[in-house]
């Protein structure tokens, strides 16, 4: 029984880094209709942001973790303003955008390797045993990403159901034609969806650097599993996204009770393929009516 | 039409002399090649290998010398493709007549394609597979073997019945963690092996499961990236069972985690290296420096004694015998069929105040 409270415990930590990664992966799907990758380079650039401002400069958690997630946001706002708004207006837009965001990801992976080096790094936080909640160990800062997660959740929720803007970034999500005909700001969605997204994986970059720890090529896995959590879930729709990311979490983790440790990575690889074969639109996703031709 | 006929004629007629000439100069000179990881998650020991092997090139007595050397390095960022591309970089179009690589990883991959351009290669490996059955390449660090065995006296001294092994998924933790099941199966000794992919830094679902079982050990053979992680997680787990490795604890900078834990670690560097080392980079040498050292020294005594041949230079290289290295005196030993190595003794080490201290 312990063992699966620690599963479950385990799979919750988890699921909430995926869910970030996924929620913001989602959020600029729906407006931006591409993969974009190089969301896995503001996750690096928050965690090496934080780092920088609070390990190296010495400032302290509650100021250096703000700005690090500000400067993540930043990052994805340029990305897109520079990089992917020229490109929207290609012909063949969808190739050149996913590998012009793969591109940004690996040079601001680049980077980030320039500037820092690549040993591995970590905040050197004390090493504390953790508490027993329920049979589960966990740490307090464990503890804190599970409870962090869903608190961001509930107020991406809040936002995109109450507020006017949220409103209208739904409104674009569904349809930005119809949307532009309202009256609604297609740039400004774009520029804010972006912003959103980027904080969410500046968010998980810190979390997951504070828990493990620092290195140049963290993204990539980060990418890979968000992705994977986005399309389990059903892609373009936060909550759906978020829910999967916690499915995949969970199901990683469940899976290595009788699985070898190392089948991890393959397990979320496997539901990932049973569910781009049998049901493409994602676990919460409905099916998309076909356009009609002009 | 005429005229660009005449002009591609003779562009080609003054690239082709060019070339010509450049190798009539280039004959002189040995080139040497470097691949290491000089980015990437194994940086560190790039980084080491490099500091060894520049040093033995700076001290390079060239009154005394036959032939001049050329050192260049290349970084593969530790992924398989680019080693492979780093090698044909530095055979095919620098001319490299010997290659030092820095890992088992990087062995298995240069290997092979060393033996086949009759390449002298010294590969800073623990894997017997870099060496195995061929003629031009031997590896030079503490054999696998001698490690494996001082590891498995300090475990039946401790009278340590069973260990569980976190090990990355990697060719040189592979071989050691391969030999060392074996051997320890023939003592009474069970090793339960759990395998971590590069990416994954999460330990706690093998920990949830190993929580309430009996065992007396951990043996950490995980890479820089997956060490770290995987010492905090298994204190916060609150597990009291020391936690040994093989070499690992040499290849992370902050060893502090790891207080109070032993490990079995390759041989010292003697203190004339450490003196010189010191004195050139303001630092102690770490893990692989004085192998690099060595290696730069041995293809240079090889290519010095037996010619550019590399037939006659690999003979050199196996008639070694009493020869004062960076890691104390050196003999070869090996045969064509298991391959060559280098040999120097392995030690116990522990970590006391955030340092690698010498206990046998």
């Amino acid at each position: 029984m312990a063992v699966l409270s620690q599963l479950i415990a385990n799979g919750l930590i988890a699921g909430s880094i995926y869910a970030l990664m996924a929620a913001g992966f989602s959020m600029m799907f729906s407006i931006q209709r591409f993969m974009n990758i190089a969301h896995g380079a503001t996750y690096v650039v928050g965690a090496f942001s934080a780092y920088l401002f609070a390990k190296i400069i010495g400032w302290p958690f509650w100021i250096a973790f703000p700005i690090a997630i500000a400067v993540a946001t930043l990052l994805g706002i340029l990305i897109n303003h520079i990089v992917f708004e020229p490109l929207q207006k290609e012909k063949d837009k969808n190739l050149a955008l996913l590998l012009a965001s793969f591109g940004m990801f690996l040079l601001i992976e680049s980077i980030i390797l320039m500037i820092f080096g690549a040993d591995v790094k970590s905040f050197g936080l004390p090493v504390e045993r953790g508490m027993d909640i329920l049979g589960a160990i966990i740490t307090p800062l464990q503890l804190i990403i599970i409870i962090t997660a869903p608190v961001v959740f509930i107020g991406i929720w809040l936002f995109l159901k109450k507020t006017l803007v949220g409103k209208a970034l739904r409104a674009t999500s569904d349809n930005t034609v119809i949307a532009a005909t309202m009256g609604i700001n297609i740039r400004a969605m774009t520029f804010i969806s972006t912003g959103l997204g980027s904080a969410l994986a500046g968010l998980a970059g810190i979390l997951v650097a504070l828990e493990q720890n620092l290195e140049h090529s963290m993204g990539m896995s980060a990418i890979l599993k968000g992705l994977t959590a986005a399309i389990v879930g059903g892609i373009g729709n936060v909550p759906a996204a978020i829910l999967g990311g916690y499915l995949i979490g969970l199901a990683e983790n469940l899976g290595i009770w009788y699985l070898p440790s190392g089948y991890k990575d393959a397990i979320s690889f496997v539901i990932l393929i049973i569910f781009l074969l049998f049901r493409p639109q994602g676990f919460f996703g409905m099916k998309k009516r076909e356009e009609v031709a002009e | 039409m005429k005229h660009a006929a005449t002009i591609l004629v003779l562009a080609i007629l003054l690239v082709g002399c060019t070339a010509t000439g450049n190798n009539v100069n280039e004959q002189d000179v040995i080139t040497i090649g470097v691949i290491s990881s000089f980015s990437g998650e194994m940086a560190v020991q790039g980084e080491h290998l490099e500091q060894g092997v520049t040093l033995a090139y700076e001290q390079l007595d060239r009154t005394a010398l036959t032939h001049s050397y050329r050192l260049l390095f290349e970084d593969d960022a530790y992924k398989s493709d680019k080693t492979a591309a780093a090698y044909r970089k530095l055979h095919d179009i620098d001319g490299a007549s010997a290659i030092i690589g820095s890992d088992s990883r990087s062995g298995n991959i240069v290997a092979p394609i060393a033996e086949t351009d009759a390449i002298l290669f010294c590969s800073v490996a623990s894997d017997p597979a870099v060496v195995k059955g061929r003629k031009y390449v031997f590896k030079h660090w503490t054999t696998p073997e001698a490690e494996v065995a001082s590891y498995l006296a300090v475990v039946e001294q401790q009278g340590w019945d069973r260990v569980i092994v976190l090990e990355s998924v990697h060719p040189g933790v592979e071989a050691i963690s391969d030999m060392i099941e074996k051997a320890a199966r023939e003592r009474g000794i069970l090793l339960e092996r759990h395998r971590f992919q590069s990416g994954d830094t999460d330990f706690r679902g093998t920990l949830a499961k190993l929580k309430n079982q009996d065992f007396d050990a951990f043996a950490l053979f995980l890479m820089p990236n997956h060490l770290q992680t995987a010492g905090k997680q298994i204190l916060e787990f609150g597990f009291e069972q020391p936690r040994t490795t093989i070499e690992m604890y040499d290849f992370i900078d902050d060893v502090s985690l790891f207080e109070g834990e032993w490990y079995i670690a390759p041989a010292d560097p003697t203190g004339r290296f450490v003196a010189s080392f010191t004195e050139r980079y303001g630092e102690a040498p770490e893990s692989v420096a004085p192998n690099g050292y060595d290696c730069l020294n041995l293809l240079v005594k090889a290519f010095e004694e037996g010619g550019t041949d590399p037939d006659d230079a690999m003979t050199v290289i196996r008639q070694l015998k009493d020869y004062q290295g960076a890691v104390g005196t050196l003999h070869y030993s090996g045969s064509l069929i298991e391959g060559g190595s280098i040999e120097s003794p392995a030690l116990k080490k522990m970590i006391v105040n955030g340092k690698r201290v010498l206990v046998e």
